[in-house]
């Protein structure tokens, strides 16, 4: 029997991970994160994860499966290693993703800590991947279910936590997590799916961003076109996403797309599609889960986005700890911002944030 | 072993055997007081009855005691019945009060009163420089310090409080939720409010009273059938009150309750652990509380290490989801919020043995001394 906390967000995931556990007869410690202060005006901003009903829902679930159960309260690290970064990268003309840097900075740090100090062997989480132990050497791997792996999200793990992490729900599919809820008679078994980021439920990520970003931060520029011809005016980079079709504000008779936002000069750079594909990236902050110097003799595959497909890649290091990293197959709107995470088979070797694609690389 | 233990009786406390025999009583008893028959006459007699008792452990008459639903209501009857009608209403107060007063104070504000603060020391004590200079400078109508804090322990002079007050003529309200039970009667009850509750003192929760001087003018806050003597309306909660009067007939002299308990533990754990401070401690505190900081220990893991184990304390102040943020009152202290991140409140009560005490201070030097050998590797 092992003493593991279980991270619950108030989801089916969580809400089953910690009744599997309890079934195999550990010691089973739920806990939530505050990251919102409910109290405030605009409680509602928090809606798809870790608002108040959330928390009564974990709550619930604890109180059902027999755990104890506490709230930590980790606002302040949510401010600053998520939120007060994804305003930041936005208004910087790159695409942040929240729910990777809140997964390395609050859950696998600051969690992780305050289930070490609880005396727990290990912190578990509801996520869809999974950790295997061959040899030396734990792997992080996608989940069973392929529709929903997680693994994406994981890349920023220590290989050292590896160790100490436990995935429930990784080796089951969603209908098989569903039934089980069912099975042990959890509320949260119908509840649907999180989507989109938790802290801009009821707004666009444009408005969330001039909601809180500090007045200069937001910088109205040109939209011009790739030989910086001026086609138009915009309010600022953070309305912009590499790729992007809508809301350009500039009149033409072929589709336009952003094909890039440069901090420099503030514009924000439109093409034909085109021009959205590139075969080169330059990734930077990179982790590793295996030996680097091993990969030149993996085949390894490359993904940027949680909703593209993995592709091989060849990877050549550079200087401060950037890679160079070439796609075979050329990939439509490689987005600066977003985590460029590399897998040998199903296995995630490592990964980093994309800093510069294309011509720049 | 004496698991579980309780430590949190600043929190709330059991329920004594007296408190129950009278709500046993008073759940035969259901007649309306306000009915003219013989029902409605026999929960007044029993209501009466309750007063009475309360009175007593007050030191004060049956007729100052205004029934409400705890110290909460209390608090907010004081302040919120004090303002209005008035124009232009000052209330001197502290930023250490309990959430009741401290929000009904910005409500006020909302209204049209002035609210100041009196200076709190790093000690947790009253700047009594500033509170005299504020008597005279910003001239207050009301003044509104609690007896005893709930988080530090920490005691307020409210005989000299009053005593300056009255000399300019100043009404005082003091929120003795914390002081009654824990310090003798005469301490807190020569304040013109006085706001006190059930289940800090082995009664149950829901039941509470300000005590208010003969003569004094207040609005009613909360309207209904005139209930006592129009200062509160709503059909008295009769098992509540006489469960109050139950635990005031049962209530012991504080100084042999628990006296030592709180010097004990601090003892024990000074002994097996440095890096401690415990707030408060160069002045006056309850003889019950201890708030410790313990350095480099956040209090949530604190906190939840120990409950699992079976010794059950509180910490900061819990916000509307339930999870803690850094305690107003240690902030008012000077304290950073990361320290305030690291204070544990230990309140023991007339049940707690000095074995538990032992215990309980055993425990928390296991956890915190592998905690802070884990964070050093």
């Amino acid at each position: 029997m092992s003493r593991i906390v279980v991270a619950m967000s108030g989801g089916v995931d969580s809400s089953v991970a910690a009744g599997l556990l309890k079934e195999q007869g550990h010691e089973v410690i739920g806990i939530s994160l505050q990251l919102h202060d409910f109290a405030k005006k605009e409680s509602n901003k928090f809606g798809t994860c870790c608002s108040i009903e959330d928390l009564n829902d974990a709550r619930t679930v604890a109180r059902k499966l027999d755990i104890p159960f506490y709230l930590s309260n980790m606002e302040a690290e949510f401010k600053k290693g998520v939120i007060d970064n994804f305003i930041e990268e936005y208004t910087k003309g790159r695409t942040p993703n929240p729910c990777v840097r809140c997964n390395e900075k609050v859950k696998f740090h600051t969690l992780m800590d305050w289930a070490m100090d609880l005396g727990a062997d290990y912190l578990a989480t509801g996520h869809y991947a999974q950790i295997t132990n061959g040899g030396a050497e734990y792997s992080l791997k996608k989940g069973a279910d392929f529709e929903k792996d997680q693994s994406y999200f994981l890349f920023t793990i220590k290989a050292k936590d590896l160790a100490r992490t436990i995935f429930p729900v990784g080796g089951m599919n969603k209908p098989e997590v569903r039934a089980m809820a069912e099975r042990l008679g959890l509320a949260t078994a119908a509840k649907p799916d999180s989507q989109d980021v938790c802290f801009v439920q009821s707004k666009s990520y444009s408005d969330f961003v001039e909601s809180e970003a500090p007045r200069e931060l937001i910088k109205p520029g040109l939209v011009v076109d790739m030989n910086g011809k001026e086609l138009g005016q915009h309010a600022g980079m953070h309305r912009f996403t590499v790729g992007q079709r809508k809301g350009l504000g500039v009149n033409s008779l072929e589709a336009l797309f952003v094909v890039k936002l440069d901090p420099e000069t503030n514009n924000v750079v439109v093409g034909p599609e085109t021009a959205l594909f590139h075969h080169d990236c330059v990734a930077e902050g990179f982790n590793w889960l295996t030996d680097p110097d091993s990969i030149k003799s993996k085949e390894v595959l490359g993904k940027i986005r949680y909703r593209s497909k993995e592709t091989p890649v060849q990877l050549h290091p550079m200087a401060n700890g950037q890679w160079k990293v070439h796609f075979d197959m050329a990939q439509r709107a490689i987005t600066p911002g977003q985590a460029l995470v590399l897998y040998e088979g199903d296995r995630v070797i490592g990964g980093g944030w994309i800093h510069s694609s294309g011509a720049q690389a | 072993m004496h698991l579980p233990i309780y430590a949190d009786f600043n929190g709330t406390t059991p329920t004594c055997p007296a408190a129950q025999a009278w709500m046993s009583k008073a759940i035969e008893c259901w007649g309306n007081p306000s009915s003219i028959h013989k029902l409605g006459q026999a929960s007044r007699g029993l209501l009466d009855e309750a007063r009475g008792e309360v009175a007593r452990a007050c030191e004060r008459k049956p007729g100052d005691v205004v029934f409400t639903s705890g110290g909460s209501e209390a608090n907010t009857l004081a302040l919120l019945g004090s303002v209005l009608g008035n124009t232009g209403y000052r209330v001197l107060s502290t930023p250490v009060e309990h959430s009741s007063v401290r929000d009904t104070c910005a409500l006020i504000s909302r209204l049209g009163a002035t609210v100041e603060m009196v200076k709190i020391d790093p000690s947790g004590q009253l700047n009594w420089p500033d509170f005299l200079a504020k008597l005279d400078s910003f001239k207050p109508q009301l003044v509104s310090i609690m007896t005893a804090n709930n988080e530090t322990g920490v005691v307020f002079p409210l005989p000299e409080i009053v005593a300056e007050c009255r000399s300019r003529k100043i009404l005082v309200h003091t929120d003795a939720v914390q002081g009654f039970g824990k310090l003798p009667a005469a301490f807190w009850n020569q304040a013109d409010f006085v706001s006190i509750s059930a289940h800090k003192i082995l009664g149950p929760k829901g039941a509470g009273a300000l005590l208010i001087h003969e003569g004094l003018k207040l609005e009613n806050t909360h309207f209904g059938g005139g209930q006592e003597t129009k200062r509160r309306g709503g059909t008295e909660n009769i098992v509540g009150i006489s469960g109050f009067a139950g635990a005031c007939t049962a209530l012991k002299p504080e100084a042999e309750s628990v006296a030592g308990l709180r010097d004990l533990f601090e003892a024990k754990l000074h002994h097996s652990l440095s890096d401690l401070v415990v707030m408060g401690a160069a002045t006056k505190r309850l003889p019950n509380t201890s708030q410790i900081q313990f350095s480099g220990v956040s209090s949530e893991v604190l906190l939840s290490a120990l409950d699992l184990d079976g010794l059950y304390v509180s910490a900061g102040s819990a916000c509307s989801s339930g999870s803690l943020k850094p305690s107003p009152v240690l902030l008012a202290m000077g304290l950073s919020e990361s320290a305030a991140r690291e204070c544990l409140r230990f309140s023991w009560g007339p049940l707690t043995t000095e074995a538990e005490v032992v215990t309980a201070a055993n425990l928390v030097a296991g956890h915190v001394t592998r905690i802070r050998e884990r964070k050093s590797r």
